[in-house]
Protein backbone atom coordinates (compact mmCIF):
# COMPACT_ATOMS: atom_id res chain seq x y z
CA UNK A 1 0.00 0.00 0.00
CA UNK A 2 1.72 2.78 -0.92
CA UNK A 3 -0.59 6.16 -1.16
CA UNK A 4 -2.24 7.31 2.24
CA UNK A 5 -5.69 6.85 0.70
CA UNK A 6 -5.28 2.99 0.35
CA UNK A 7 -3.54 2.93 3.87
CA UNK A 8 -6.62 4.83 5.82
CA UNK A 9 -9.47 2.37 3.60
CA UNK A 10 -7.14 -0.53 4.53
CA UNK A 11 -7.05 0.20 8.42
CA UNK A 12 -10.87 0.50 8.24
CA UNK A 13 -11.48 -2.75 6.77
CA UNK A 14 -8.20 -4.48 8.92
CA UNK A 15 -10.28 -3.11 11.98
CA UNK A 16 -13.33 -4.04 10.73
CA UNK A 17 -11.80 -7.72 10.38
CA UNK A 18 -10.79 -7.17 13.93
CA UNK A 19 -13.74 -6.48 15.12
CA UNK A 20 -15.29 -9.83 13.56
CA UNK A 21 -12.59 -12.21 14.73
CA UNK A 22 -13.16 -11.01 18.43
CA UNK A 23 -16.88 -11.84 17.70
CA UNK A 24 -15.45 -15.19 16.48
CA UNK A 25 -16.94 -14.65 13.01
CA UNK A 26 -15.07 -15.31 9.56
CA UNK A 27 -12.47 -18.59 10.93
CA UNK A 28 -9.54 -16.45 11.50
CA UNK A 29 -8.91 -15.79 7.90
CA UNK A 30 -10.28 -13.16 6.89
CA UNK A 31 -7.29 -11.45 6.62
CA UNK A 32 -5.51 -13.50 4.61
CA UNK A 33 -8.49 -13.53 2.44
CA UNK A 34 -8.27 -9.70 1.65
CA UNK A 35 -4.80 -9.63 1.74
CA UNK A 36 -4.36 -12.53 -1.05
CA UNK A 37 -7.36 -12.46 -3.05
CA UNK A 38 -8.03 -8.36 -2.91
CA UNK A 39 -4.23 -7.20 -2.76
CA UNK A 40 -2.64 -9.80 -4.64
CA UNK A 41 0.04 -10.47 -1.60
CA UNK A 42 1.71 -13.68 -1.41
CA UNK A 43 0.79 -16.57 0.72
CA UNK A 44 3.57 -16.30 2.87
CA UNK A 45 3.61 -12.25 3.53
CA UNK A 46 0.21 -12.79 4.18
CA UNK A 47 0.84 -15.92 7.14
CA UNK A 48 3.42 -13.41 8.71
CA UNK A 49 0.90 -10.80 8.53
CA UNK A 50 -2.06 -12.23 9.51
CA UNK A 51 0.27 -13.75 12.83
CA UNK A 52 1.30 -10.52 13.94
CA UNK A 53 -2.07 -8.67 13.18
CA UNK A 54 -3.35 -11.79 15.88
CA UNK A 55 -1.19 -10.92 18.25
CA UNK A 56 -2.37 -7.29 18.35
CA UNK A 57 -6.10 -7.69 18.25
CA UNK A 58 -6.11 -10.97 20.63
CA UNK A 59 -3.74 -9.62 23.22
CA UNK A 60 -6.34 -6.37 23.14
CA UNK A 61 -9.41 -8.75 23.37
CA UNK A 62 -7.54 -10.68 25.99
CA UNK A 63 -7.35 -7.67 28.05
CA UNK A 64 -10.86 -7.21 28.53
CA UNK A 65 -11.44 -10.78 28.51
CA UNK A 66 -9.22 -11.33 31.35
CA UNK A 67 -10.56 -8.33 33.09
CA UNK A 68 -14.17 -9.94 33.06
CA UNK A 69 -13.12 -13.10 34.20
CA UNK A 70 -13.72 -15.41 31.24
CA UNK A 71 -9.99 -16.60 30.95
CA UNK A 72 -9.13 -19.81 32.15
CA UNK A 73 -5.41 -19.26 33.29
CA UNK A 74 -4.68 -22.76 34.21
CA UNK A 75 -5.95 -24.46 30.88
CA UNK A 76 -4.88 -21.55 28.82
CA UNK A 77 -1.06 -21.66 30.06
CA UNK A 78 -0.79 -25.46 29.42
CA UNK A 79 -2.76 -25.23 26.39
CA UNK A 80 -0.33 -22.11 24.97
CA UNK A 81 2.77 -24.50 26.40
CA UNK A 82 1.80 -27.10 24.04
CA UNK A 83 0.96 -25.05 21.11
CA UNK A 84 4.49 -23.67 21.46
CA UNK A 85 5.76 -26.93 20.86
CA UNK A 86 3.89 -27.42 17.66
CA UNK A 87 4.86 -23.65 16.51
CA UNK A 88 8.63 -24.88 16.54
CA UNK A 89 7.78 -27.67 14.25
CA UNK A 90 5.45 -25.92 11.84
CA UNK A 91 7.59 -22.78 11.53
CA UNK A 92 10.53 -25.18 10.45
CA UNK A 93 8.07 -26.94 8.44
CA UNK A 94 6.64 -23.64 6.87
CA UNK A 95 9.96 -21.71 6.03
CA UNK A 96 10.23 -24.79 3.63
CA UNK A 97 6.91 -24.64 1.65
CA UNK A 98 6.90 -22.60 -1.04
CA UNK A 99 3.86 -20.11 -1.74
CA UNK A 100 1.96 -22.42 -3.91
CA UNK A 101 1.24 -25.03 -1.63
CA UNK A 102 0.58 -23.02 0.94
CA UNK A 103 -1.76 -21.34 -0.70
CA UNK A 104 -2.96 -24.55 -1.36
CA UNK A 105 -3.11 -25.92 2.05
CA UNK A 106 -4.73 -22.04 3.28
CA UNK A 107 -6.92 -22.81 0.98
CA UNK A 108 -7.90 -26.29 1.98
CA UNK A 109 -8.19 -25.22 5.66
CA UNK A 110 -10.75 -22.64 4.86
CA UNK A 111 -12.89 -24.39 2.96
CA UNK A 112 -12.60 -27.12 5.61
CA UNK A 113 -13.55 -24.65 8.53
CA UNK A 114 -15.85 -22.96 6.56
CA UNK A 115 -18.03 -26.06 6.06
CA UNK A 116 -17.73 -26.80 9.31
CA UNK A 117 -18.65 -23.32 10.69
CA UNK A 118 -22.15 -23.63 8.41
CA UNK A 119 -22.76 -27.30 9.10
CA UNK A 120 -22.51 -26.46 12.88
CA UNK A 121 -24.80 -23.64 12.33
CA UNK A 122 -27.51 -25.36 10.41
CA UNK A 123 -27.73 -27.91 13.45
CA UNK A 124 -27.97 -25.13 15.61
CA UNK A 125 -31.49 -24.02 13.31
CA UNK A 126 -32.55 -27.54 13.19
CA UNK A 127 -32.47 -27.49 17.39
CA UNK A 128 -34.50 -24.48 17.06
CA UNK A 129 -37.20 -25.75 14.79
CA UNK A 130 -37.65 -29.41 15.76
CA UNK A 131 -39.61 -29.60 18.39
CA UNK A 132 -38.20 -31.57 22.09
CA UNK A 133 -38.48 -35.20 22.44
CA UNK A 134 -40.45 -35.30 24.86
CA UNK A 135 -43.18 -33.59 23.46
CA UNK A 136 -43.76 -36.75 21.83
CA UNK A 137 -45.02 -38.20 24.80
CA UNK A 138 -47.12 -35.34 25.73
CA UNK A 139 -49.26 -35.67 22.58
CA UNK A 140 -49.86 -39.11 22.57
CA UNK B 1 -14.20 -40.23 29.35
CA UNK B 2 -11.39 -40.92 31.43
CA UNK B 3 -9.47 -37.45 32.82
CA UNK B 4 -5.67 -38.28 31.54
CA UNK B 5 -7.07 -39.31 28.24
CA UNK B 6 -9.38 -36.16 27.33
CA UNK B 7 -5.86 -34.10 28.92
CA UNK B 8 -3.73 -36.00 26.25
CA UNK B 9 -6.15 -35.22 23.57
CA UNK B 10 -6.54 -31.84 24.58
CA UNK B 11 -2.28 -31.47 24.52
CA UNK B 12 -2.25 -33.01 21.40
CA UNK B 13 -4.99 -30.67 19.69
CA UNK B 14 -2.73 -27.66 21.41
CA UNK B 15 0.46 -29.08 19.68
CA UNK B 16 -2.27 -29.78 15.70
CA UNK B 17 -3.08 -26.12 16.48
CA UNK B 18 0.78 -24.86 17.16
CA UNK B 19 1.37 -26.70 14.04
CA UNK B 20 -1.54 -25.21 11.54
CA UNK B 21 -1.07 -21.54 12.79
CA UNK B 22 2.51 -21.15 12.13
CA UNK B 23 2.21 -23.32 9.01
CA UNK B 24 -0.79 -21.43 7.63
CA UNK B 25 -0.68 -18.26 9.88
CA UNK B 26 -4.19 -18.90 11.20
CA UNK B 27 -6.50 -21.89 12.01
CA UNK B 28 -5.21 -22.94 15.64
CA UNK B 29 -8.41 -21.45 17.31
CA UNK B 30 -10.85 -23.08 15.36
CA UNK B 31 -8.82 -26.64 16.33
CA UNK B 32 -8.46 -25.48 19.74
CA UNK B 33 -12.68 -24.40 19.77
CA UNK B 34 -13.26 -27.55 18.24
CA UNK B 35 -11.38 -29.63 20.65
CA UNK B 36 -12.31 -27.88 23.83
CA UNK B 37 -16.11 -27.93 22.70
CA UNK B 38 -16.14 -31.48 22.53
CA UNK B 39 -14.01 -32.48 25.64
CA UNK B 40 -14.59 -30.07 28.31
CA UNK B 41 -17.79 -27.88 27.12
CA UNK B 42 -19.27 -28.31 30.71
CA UNK B 43 -16.50 -26.62 32.17
CA UNK B 44 -17.38 -23.53 29.69
CA UNK B 45 -21.09 -22.42 30.81
CA UNK B 46 -21.05 -19.49 28.58
CA UNK B 47 -19.68 -21.53 25.33
CA UNK B 48 -18.53 -18.03 23.37
CA UNK B 49 -15.95 -18.31 26.59
CA UNK B 50 -14.40 -21.43 24.47
CA UNK B 51 -13.48 -19.42 21.92
CA UNK B 52 -12.10 -16.60 24.19
CA UNK B 53 -9.87 -19.56 25.65
CA UNK B 54 -9.15 -20.96 22.45
CA UNK B 55 -7.88 -17.28 21.47
CA UNK B 56 -5.80 -16.50 24.31
CA UNK B 57 -3.99 -19.69 24.10
CA UNK B 58 -2.67 -18.83 20.86
CA UNK B 59 -1.49 -15.66 21.20
CA UNK B 60 2.69 -16.91 22.72
CA UNK B 61 2.45 -19.41 19.48
CA UNK B 62 1.93 -16.61 17.43
CA UNK B 63 4.44 -14.37 18.97
CA UNK B 64 7.03 -17.48 18.96
CA UNK B 65 6.04 -18.06 15.10
CA UNK B 66 6.41 -14.42 13.76
CA UNK B 67 10.10 -14.27 15.86
CA UNK B 68 11.30 -17.19 14.05
CA UNK B 69 9.98 -15.66 10.73
CA UNK B 70 11.18 -11.96 11.49
CA UNK B 71 14.61 -14.13 12.51
CA UNK B 72 15.04 -15.45 8.40
CA UNK B 73 13.64 -12.37 6.54
CA UNK B 74 10.34 -13.55 6.25
CA UNK B 75 7.99 -10.61 7.55
CA UNK B 76 7.60 -7.89 5.96
CA UNK B 77 7.15 -5.93 9.76
CA UNK B 78 7.48 -2.18 8.01
CA UNK B 79 4.56 -3.25 5.85
CA UNK B 80 2.47 -4.46 9.29
CA UNK B 81 2.76 -1.56 10.65
CA UNK B 82 -0.32 1.04 9.18
CA UNK B 83 -2.37 -2.56 10.56
CA UNK B 84 -0.94 -2.50 14.25
CA UNK B 85 -3.23 -0.20 15.38
CA UNK B 86 -6.59 -0.78 13.82
CA UNK B 87 -5.81 -4.57 14.84
CA UNK B 88 -5.39 -3.85 18.69
CA UNK B 89 -8.82 -1.61 18.58
CA UNK B 90 -10.85 -3.72 16.23
CA UNK B 91 -9.73 -6.75 19.18
CA UNK B 92 -10.70 -4.03 21.78
CA UNK B 93 -13.76 -3.75 20.34
CA UNK B 94 -14.88 -6.66 19.17
CA UNK B 95 -14.06 -8.29 23.01
CA UNK B 96 -16.76 -5.59 24.23
CA UNK B 97 -19.03 -6.49 21.52
CA UNK B 98 -19.18 -10.24 22.21
CA UNK B 99 -21.44 -10.74 25.15
CA UNK B 100 -23.65 -8.20 23.92
CA UNK B 101 -24.78 -8.94 20.20
CA UNK B 102 -25.59 -12.24 18.46
CA UNK B 103 -24.02 -12.61 15.22
CA UNK B 104 -25.58 -15.91 13.81
CA UNK B 105 -26.53 -14.21 10.30
CA UNK B 106 -23.04 -12.41 10.01
CA UNK B 107 -21.50 -16.20 11.19
CA UNK B 108 -23.37 -17.58 8.21
CA UNK B 109 -22.93 -14.57 5.76
CA UNK B 110 -18.84 -14.89 6.42
CA UNK B 111 -18.83 -18.61 6.71
CA UNK B 112 -20.27 -18.91 3.11
CA UNK B 113 -17.42 -16.63 2.09
CA UNK B 114 -14.73 -18.41 3.73
CA UNK B 115 -15.88 -21.57 1.84
CA UNK B 116 -15.92 -19.59 -1.44
CA UNK B 117 -12.65 -18.10 -1.32
CA UNK B 118 -11.39 -21.77 0.24
CA UNK B 119 -12.76 -23.07 -3.22
CA UNK B 120 -10.88 -20.32 -5.65
CA UNK B 121 -7.47 -20.75 -3.64
CA UNK B 122 -7.82 -24.56 -4.63
CA UNK B 123 -8.97 -24.17 -8.12
CA UNK B 124 -6.36 -21.10 -9.00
Amino acid sequence: MDNAQEKIYGAAIATLIAILSGLGVGSGGLLVIWLTMILGVDAQSARGLNLLFFIFSASAALVVHALKGRIKSGLVLSLSLFACLGTLLGTHVGMHVDAYWLKKIFGGMLTLSGTYALLGMLKVRKKAVLPAKNNDIYIK
Amino acid sequence: MKEKLKNGMLALSAVAAGVTNSLIGAGGGIILSFTLGKLISDKFPDKRNIYVNSQAAMIPGCALSCMLYASRGMIDVGGFSFLAIPAAIGGFIGSLMLPKIRVGWIKSAFALLVVWSGIRMLMT
